[in-house]
């Protein structure tokens, strides 16, 4: 299997009434500190918000290789707005994921 | 060629689950399983009273293999997990020493103490070009303390060089020296205290310790 492009898949858990509040946060911080270290933003998904549940938001990310995204980390983690995004993000989850995916092996539509 | 010995230090999250505290300290113990580049790879939970829990400690044959290491993916799959700041699954904390990485280069293995060890591990603040004299003074403790095994005193270059080993990236680090010793016994290193603090001086403007019995993912040299 090959390591490129990774699409880096977060996936934020917060409660329904933090929903729009997290999705401002990362309309304004979040995705411009990243999108600025080099990241591509593929898309942002959220469940809804009237299930009597947590809502999910899922961010994806594009990097061509993990070369690449070990200097788009150097570039984010060395900016002070992803060090203040991450403490207003982190008061705003319940719970998530990140996680890195290759291409699979597996024919998709053009 | 030169090698590279290099600490990564948290404070744990009083709240993160066990199982993932777990999962990240045998990920890190036995990091040459999953990234062949990490020599003399160990972990320690720091029992001194300085609020820093956990040491990972390793070291890289050259920075080319620390540059493997960085772009390996388990590094940004698992590593990241725990310990970035973005990460819904960050298992650390920020905290108040301002440390994190550290490490220094030396040319063999000085360091290496076996599995059940243990390490006392002070860091140091050192007034502009006092790292000569402040070198005297930890040989000299050594020399008064038959107990201590190894002694290792060097800069810490890692802390502003963490990208690659070796290109400055950051313009000061806290602690400008690393001060390595080891004991047969987490006891002894206990038990070593700090008498050559006071022989110090102005020559080293703050400093803290950490000893921890040493869970090694190696064997042997």
């Amino acid at each position: 299997m090959e390591f490129k492009p990774i699409y880096i898949v977060d996936t934020l858990a917060v409660k329904p009434a933090h929903q729009m509040a997290m999705l401002s946060l990362l309309k304004e911080e979040g995705i411009p500190v990243m999108q600025d270290a080099g990241l591509e933003l593929v898309g942002c998904y959220s469940t809804s918000p009237d299930l009597d549940e947590d809502v999910l938001i899922q961010v994806t990310w594009k990097a061509p290789d993990h070369s690449a995204f070990n200097l788009i980390r150097k570039a984010f983690v060395t900016d002070p707005r992803w060090w203040s995004y991450s403490a207003r993000a982190s008061q705003l989850w319940t719970g998530g994921t990140r996680r890195f995916f290759y291409p699979a092996p597996v024919p998709t539509p053009p | 060629m030169s090698m590279l010995r290099r600490f990564e230090i948290y404070s744990m999250d009083p709240n993160a689950p066990q199982e993932k505290v777990e999962a990240m300290r045998a990920s890190m113990r036995n990091a040459q399983r999953y990234i062949p580049e990490v020599l003399h790879s160990a972990v320690g939970y720091n029992k001194s009273d300085v609020a820093l829990n956990f040491v990972w400690e390793h070291a890289y044959e050259s920075s080319e293999s620390y540059k493997r290491y960085m772009i390996h993916p388990f590094h940004a799959n698992i590593y990241d997990r725990y310990l970035l700041n973005d990460s819904p699954e960050r298992i650390v904390t920020n905290n108040p020493y301002d440390v994190g990485l550290l490490g220094y280069s030396c040319d063999r293995p000085i360091y290496f103490l076996t599995n059940g060890a243990a390490r006392r591990l002070v860091l140091l603040r050192v007034a502009e070009g006092g790292g000569k004299f402040v070198r005297a003074i930890t040989e000299e403790a050594r020399s008064r303390n038959p107990r201590m095994i190894l002694s290792v005193f060097a800069e810490n270059t890692f802390g502003t060089r963490w990208l690659d080993g070796v290109t400055q990236i950051l313009e000061h680090t806290t602690y400008s020296h690393i001060w390595e010793q080891g004991y047969d016994s987490l006891e002894n290193a206990a038990a070593a205290g700090n008498d050559w603090r006071a022989s110090a001086g102005a020559a080293v403007e703050k400093f803290i310790e950490l000893w921890y019995e040493i869970d090694a993912g190696y064997e042997g040299r």
